[in-house]
């Protein structure tokens, strides 16, 4: 199953939800969507508008792979559960996002060369990555929690001096 | 002794992603969750009560959620505030300031280059003041400090 997301922001994401769409019948994989405010209507997938926290997360660990807005909570849910990630920015110029910050957080993913962490630009490529991605089959790496760990240790040390 | 309480607060999406996986830094505490989401699935789990808001958008709403957010404070009374964004952690901060609280504050990782607009709002007051890229630290009128990411 390829599990595709676009958050629970304020604004649509169509150009993604339908250029998913149009590709589904050819991935030869069950596609599920959840889809936000977009008004466009899947009509080759199963699709939802928002889910429950909980649900979103057992998506997410159910799937082959994600696909994604550059949203930082299934970027790091994916990457918890060491699933192939592909994401898509939300542009302001297409009135996706009120700023262009998911440009930024992918330019930095992608400069870090993260295992099976892809990022598309141009729709017109998300197909041929998702195929890479599908055929490739690379072993899922396992998730590093050292930041988590540091910022957690950050936060003990500030409440037992403070609290 | 009754156990000190932390307001966890933040609007949907990543922001509560990323609030959620900090929880843990608070055992021992009453962890209360305030924000957006409407998700009974977080509560008895990692939270043991949920209060949840409609955004401030609009010149009622405002004062709705200003009034709401006082009641909330008032009744929690709170010894740590901590949130990672967005617009909802404003009022939060500086009423829970006036009344006490400690204020823990996290960007969220989605800010690499540019500081949120909430993260330079509540700067100035917050007691521990969190970035998750290095390229933030220095961006703020108060010092921010780096340690780790979460993505």
């Amino acid at each position: 199953m390829i599990y595709v997301t676009v958050g629970k922001h304020s604004q649509a994401f169509d150009r993604l939800v339908r250029k998913i769409d149009e590709i589904a019948p050819s991935l030869g994989e069950e596609v599920v969507m959840q889809t936000g405010v977009s008004a466009y209507m899947p009509v080759n997938a199963r699709y939802f508008s928002s889910i429950f926290f909980r649900e979103a997360e057992q998506f997410i660990q159910q799937a082959r792979l994600v696909v994604s807005h550059a949203g930082a909570g299934t970027i790091m849910l994916a990457r918890k559960h060491s699933i192939p990630l592909i994401i898509v920015p939300r542009r302001k110029r297409f009135n996706e996002h009120f700023t262009d910050h998911q440009m930024e957080l992918c330019q930095v993913l992608s400069e870090e060369k993260r295992e099976n962490l892809y990022v598309v630009y141009d729709l017109d490529r998300i197909e041929e990555t998702i195929r890479h991605v599908l055929d490739c089959g690379k072993a899922p790496v396992s998730f590093n929690s050292n930041g988590r760990d540091k910022i957690l240790h950050e936060i003990k040390i500030f409440l037992n001096g403070n609290i | 002794m009754k156990r000190k309480t932390v307001l966890f607060v933040c609007s949907a999406g990543g922001h509560l992603t990323e609030l959620v996986e900090i929880a843990d830094a608070f055992a021992g505490m009453e962890k209360v969750l305030a924000s957006y989401y409407e998700d009974k699935s977080l509560e008895g789990n990692v939270f043991e009560r949920h209060y949840t808001l409609q955004d401030p958008f609009s010149p009622v709403r405002f004062f709705v959620v200003i009034s709401r957010v006082v009641r909330i404070l008032v009744k929690e009374s709170p010894s740590v505030i901590v949130s990672t964004g967005s617009e909802i952690t404003i009022p939060f901060f500086y009423l829970g300031k006036l009344l006490g609280a400690k204020l823990v504050y996290l960007e969220c990782s989605a800010q690499v280059y540019t500081p949120s607009i909430t993260g330079r709002i509540v700067n100035p007051i917050t007691d521990l003041f969190l970035v998750q890229w290095k390229n933030l630290v220095g961006k703020y009128w108060k010092k921010a400090r780096y340690a780790g990411g979460l993505i």
